[in-house]
């Protein structure tokens, strides 16, 4: 591990165990922006899922970015770093230098220099965005890089468990109804 | 009728502050009415394992862990001293910041078991996925207790 790379095997065995343990998407997501915050000794972190109809990212779990900067507006897909939307991580060293930000304003306000987004994917499909906010302008070793690349897969097929255990548990409660069993015994006669 | 007991749950969202406007303007000239102003955050520190060798290397990041639950104490003071500001006394108005292992819905249960309230005034949750992953909060409230007036301020 060179010196530039600050998540190593130990980091990932405590991320992918934090993960594990979490009662729930948000839960994961959380834990998961809490320790890369921690590790990578960043800003703040937060990790959206993806609406395809309204075309907005909405933050699901998130760690260490101020309420103002939360509650700024929608984070439109084609607006906010459009390139994730394409599957490829985007690094954007200084946002100084960027023109590739829905928010610069808020953005600098936050006090954030530098932004590394990440695709959520499910299927070769993007389905979410795993972004990293540092204060100062920022070179990501490539093994940290990919790395991150691990854990943003590892969100994508949590997110999509999470949508399947949810459309069970709705067939569930339907099918547990009372009236169900009303239905049934008058089809058999 | 004695005071009410008011659960006003509170994640400092722009619809958190619908339900707080709601609140205070409904019952800020009422009077009879005690009002708990509750958050609660995940926080790593309530997983069952903690790795010594790495949460050591971690402690600097963990720092900013401590910082923001500070800052969580003091918006959380901040929302009260509003509502003390809009008309209700300062013994009417508490505040409850605690982690959580579990769902909201499992932090709220366990505080309206020791606290019996009359009244719980919810936010919908703002975004359509959210809601999706987490079920809906005011549906699971309403089919988990009995005998409370559950307010969902949209």
């Amino acid at each position: 591990m060179g010196a530039n790379e600050k998540i190593d095997i130990d980091v990932f065995k405590v991320v992918t165990r934090a993960i594990a343990h979490a009662h729930s998407l948000e839960a994961m997501t959380t834990y998961l922006a809490q320790l890369l915050v921690a590790a990578l000794e960043i800003k703040g972190c937060s990790v959206f899922a993806l609406d395809p109809d309204a075309g907005e990212f909405e933050i699901i779990g998130t760690f260490g970015l101020r309420r103002s900067f939360l509650n700024k507006g929608p984070v439109l897909s084609r607006k906010s770093i459009a390139r994730t939307l394409k599957g490829v991580p985007v690094v954007v060293p200084d946002v100084e230098r960027s023109k590739t930000l829905q928010y610069p304003d808020q953005t600098r306000a936050e006090g954030i220099r530098a932004i590394i987004s990440l695709p959520v994917t499910f299927n070769g499909q993007v389905i979410g965005a795993l972004r990293l906010y540092h204060r100062e302008v920022w070179k990501l070793s490539d093994r940290d890089l990919d790395s991150l690349l691990v854990l943003a897969e590892m969100i994508g097929l949590a997110m999509n468990y999470t949508r399947l255990a949810q459309g069970i548990r709705a067939v569930q409660e339907v099918v547990g109804d009372g009236h169900l069993n009303w239905l049934i015994s008058s089809a058999a006669g | 009728m004695g005071t009410q007991k008011l659960l006003l749950p509170y994640n400092f969202t722009d619809r958190d502050r619908n339900a707080l406007e709601f609140t205070a303007r409904t019952f800020a000239p009422q009077g009879d009415v005690e009002i708990t102003l509750f958050h609660c955050y995940l926080s790593l520190s309530e997983l069952p394992f903690q790795d010594r060798s790495v949460t050591d290397r971690l402690k600097g990041g963990m720092g900013n862990l401590r910082a923001k639950i500070r800052e969580l104490e003091s918006d959380l003071q901040n929302i009260r001293d509003e509502l003390i500001e809009r008309g209700f006394a300062p013994a009417q108005v508490r505040t409850v910041l605690r982690p959580r292992k579990k769902e909201v819905l499992d932090a709220l249960l366990d505080l309206h078991r020791r606290e019996r309230f009359n009244l719980i005034v919810l936010s919908r949750q703002p975004g359509r996925l959210s809601r999706f992953f987490a079920g809906s909060l005011h549906t699971k409230l309403l089919s988990a207790l009995t005998n409370v007036t559950i307010c969902v301020v949209s």
